[in-house]
C-alpha cells in the first residue's frame, strides 16, 4: 500500500524503498534469534510490551522520516525498530499458547501464527482506507496514516500484553494426561533441549532448510501474484488485486487449518505434504497454469495454504523435536530462515523475471523458469524433511545438567570428552 | 513484569470467561472486516 506513495514522496526508485521492507524482514529474523532466549526468560507480557513499543515506535519514527524527507529515518523506524518489534511480537505468543494447549500444539501454533496472517488482512484495507481518507493524494496521507497505524497498534498490542498469562506450572487440559515415551511417536520427545544445544543438532538445520525452502517457494508466487495472473489471463488490475486478496485468505486459512491437522497426522507427514504436493502444484502451474483460470486459481490457493501452513506448523514441529522448555527461543533462531528466504526469494524471482523479459519472452513464458526452479527448491526441502530423525538424547537438558553436575564433582569442564 | 507475575493459575472463573469473550470480539470484529474487504476485492476476479 505504501510502496508507490513512498517512491513518489522520496523521488526515488522501487529499490531504495524496497530496502525498508528488507531491513524489516532481516531484523525480524535477527531479533527473534538473538532475543528469543530473553523472551523465554522475561515472559510473554514483558516481551509483548517491548514489541508494542518497538513496532508502534517504528511507525512514529517512520512518520518523522517521511515528514522531513529523511529516508534513513524510515529505514531506522519502520525497518530497523519495527522489524525488532515484529520479531519479538511474532515469537512471544507461540510458546505461551503451546503451554496452554499441551495436547494440541499444532492448533496452538496455528492460532498464534494465524494472527500474523490475519493482521495482514486487516492492515492492507485499513492502510488503503487511511490513505484515501486523509488526503486526495496518497503521498500527503502517508504521515497521518503512519501516526494513526502506530497509535492503533500501540493500543491493540498493549491490551494483548496486559491480559496475556502463562499457565501455572504443570497445568494441563481437563481430562488429558501427558503421553508416555512409548505412547508418543518416535519424533515426539518427552525431554527438553536448550536453545544453545538445539542449534548444534542436525535436526535444527534440517528444519531450517525445510522452512527456508517452503518460504522461498511461497514468495515465488506471492511476489509475482498480481503481474502473473495479468500475464497469464490478461485480467484487469482490480481482478489481479482480488487474486492477491484470495491468496491472503488461503495463506491465513492454511495456518490454522493445516497446523491443526498436523496434530492428527503428525508433523513430518504434514511437511511431506507441504513440500511434496507443493512441488507437484508448482509443476502443474508451470506446465498447465495458463490453460485454465480455474486450475490456476485452485493450484495457487493450495500453494499459498501450504505456505501459511509451513509457517504455523514449524513451532509445533520444534516442540516435538526439542520439547517445550525453550521452544520460543529455538523458534526465534529458526526464523533466520524466513529472513534469508525473504531476502533471497524476491532477488531470485526478480532477477529471473528481468532475464526472461530481456530474452524477449512474454505472457506465461515469463514465469515458467522461476516456477520450475521453485519445484527444485521444494524437492530440496522435501529431502531435508525426510532426513529428520529424533534428537540424540545427549542433547537433552536433563542429561546436560547431569554432565554439569558430574563435571563439578570431577572438576572437569562440562562437555569435555575423555 | 517477570514471568512469575504474568503466570495465571490456569483455573477458569466467570470473570476470565467474560474477558475471553470480550477479547475474542475485539479480535474478530476487525478480522471479519478485513476478510469482508478482501472478499469484496476477490469478487472483481470473478465478475
Amino acid at each position: 500500500m505504501f510502496k508507490n506513495p513512498l517512491v513518489e514522496r522520496f523521488g526515488t526508485g522501487l529499490t531504495p524503498i524496497g530496502i525498508i521492507f528488507s531491513i524489516g524482514i532481516v531484523m525480524l529474523g535477527l531479533s527473534a534469534a538473538i532475543l528469543g532466549t530473553w523472551v523465554e526468560r522475561a515472559g510473554p507480557r514483558t516481551a509483548m510490551f517491548t514489541a508494542a513499543l518497538c513496532w508502534s515506535g517504528g511507525f512514529f519514527i517512520g512518520a518523522l522520516g517521511v515528514a522531513t524527507t529523511q529516508l534513513w529515518l524510515v529505514y531506522l523506524g519502520y525497518g530497523f525498530l519495527g522489524g525488532i518489534g515484529l520479531g519479538i511480537g511474532y515469537i512471544s505468543p507461540v510458546s505461551t499458547l503451546i503451554k496452554w494447549f499441551p495436547d494440541r500444539p499444532g492448533l496452538a501454533t496455528g492460532l498464534a501464527i494465524m494472527g500474523f496472517g490475519g493482521g495482514a488482512l486487516i492492515a492492507s484495507p485499513l492502510s488503503s482506507t487511511l490513505l484515501e481518507a486523509y488526503a486526495s493524494n496518497p503521498v500527503d496521507a502517508i504521515v497521518p496514516a503512519f501516526l494513526t497505524l502506530g497509535a492503533v497498534y500501540l493500543v491493540a498490542m498493549m491490551v494483548g500484553a496486559f491480559v496475556v498469562r502463562l499457565p501455572a506450572e504443570g497445568w494441563r487440559s481437563e481430562g488429558w494426561t501427558p503421553p508416555t515415551e512409548e505412547e508418543t511417536g518416535s519424533l515426539q520427545t518427552t525431554a527438553d533441549v536448550s536453545a544453545s544445544s538445539a542449534i548444534r543438532t542436525p535436526q535444527f538445520w534440517l528444519l531450517w532448510t525445510v522452512l527456508f525452502c517452503n518460504v522461498t517457494a511461497g514468495i515465488g508466487v506471492l511476489e509475482q501474484a498480481s503481474p502473473m495472473i495479468q500475464d497469464f489471463f490478461s485480467v484487469e488490475a482490480a481482478a489481479a488485486a482480488g487474486f492477491v486478496g484470495l491468496l491472503s485468505l488461503a495463506n491465513m486459512a492454511g495456518r490454522i487449518g493445516w497446523s491443526s491437522t498436523s496434530d492428527y497426522i503428525g508433523r513430518k507427514p504434514t511437511y511431506i505434504m507441504y513440500l511434496g504436493v507443493g512441488a507437484v502444484m508448482y509443476f502443474l502451474l508451470a506446465s498447465f497454469g495458463s490453460a485454465s483460470l480455474a486450475l490456476f486459481l485452485l493450484v495457487s490457493i493450495v500453494i499459498l495454504s501450504f505456505y501459511g501452513g509451513g509457517f504455523a506448523t514449524i513451532p509445533a514441529y520444534l516442540k516435538d523435536m526439542f520439547g517445550v522448555a525453550q521452544v520460543g527461543a529455538i523458534h526465534g533462531r529458526l526464523l533466520t530462515a524466513w529472513s534469508a528466504a525473504g531476502v533471497a526469494g524476491p532477488l531470485i524471482i526478480n532477477a529471473i523475471a528481468d532475464y526472461q523479459t530481456a530474452a524477449g519472452r512474454t505472457g506465461a513464458d515469463l514465469y515458467t523458469l522461476s516456477l520450475f526452479i521453485m519445484v527444485g527448491v521444494l524437492i530440496v526441502g522435501f529431502v531435508a524433511n525426510l532426513l529428520v530423525r529424533p534428537v540424540d538424547s545427549r542433547f537433552h537438558m536433563e542429561r546436560e545438567e547431569g554432565r554439569e553436575r558430574e563435571a563439578s564433582v570431577s572438576g572437569r569442564p562440562a562437555g569435555s570428552e575423555t | 513484569m517477570s514471568e512469575s507475575e504474568s503466570r495465571g493459575s490456569g483455573g477458569q472463573t466467570s470473570s476470565s470467561t467474560v474477558l475471553a469473550v470480550v477479547l475474542w470480539v475485539l479480535v474478530l470484529i476487525p478480522l471479519l472486516w478485513g476478510v469482508y474487504q478482501t472478499l469484496t476485492g476477490v469478487v472483481a476476479l470473478f465478475s
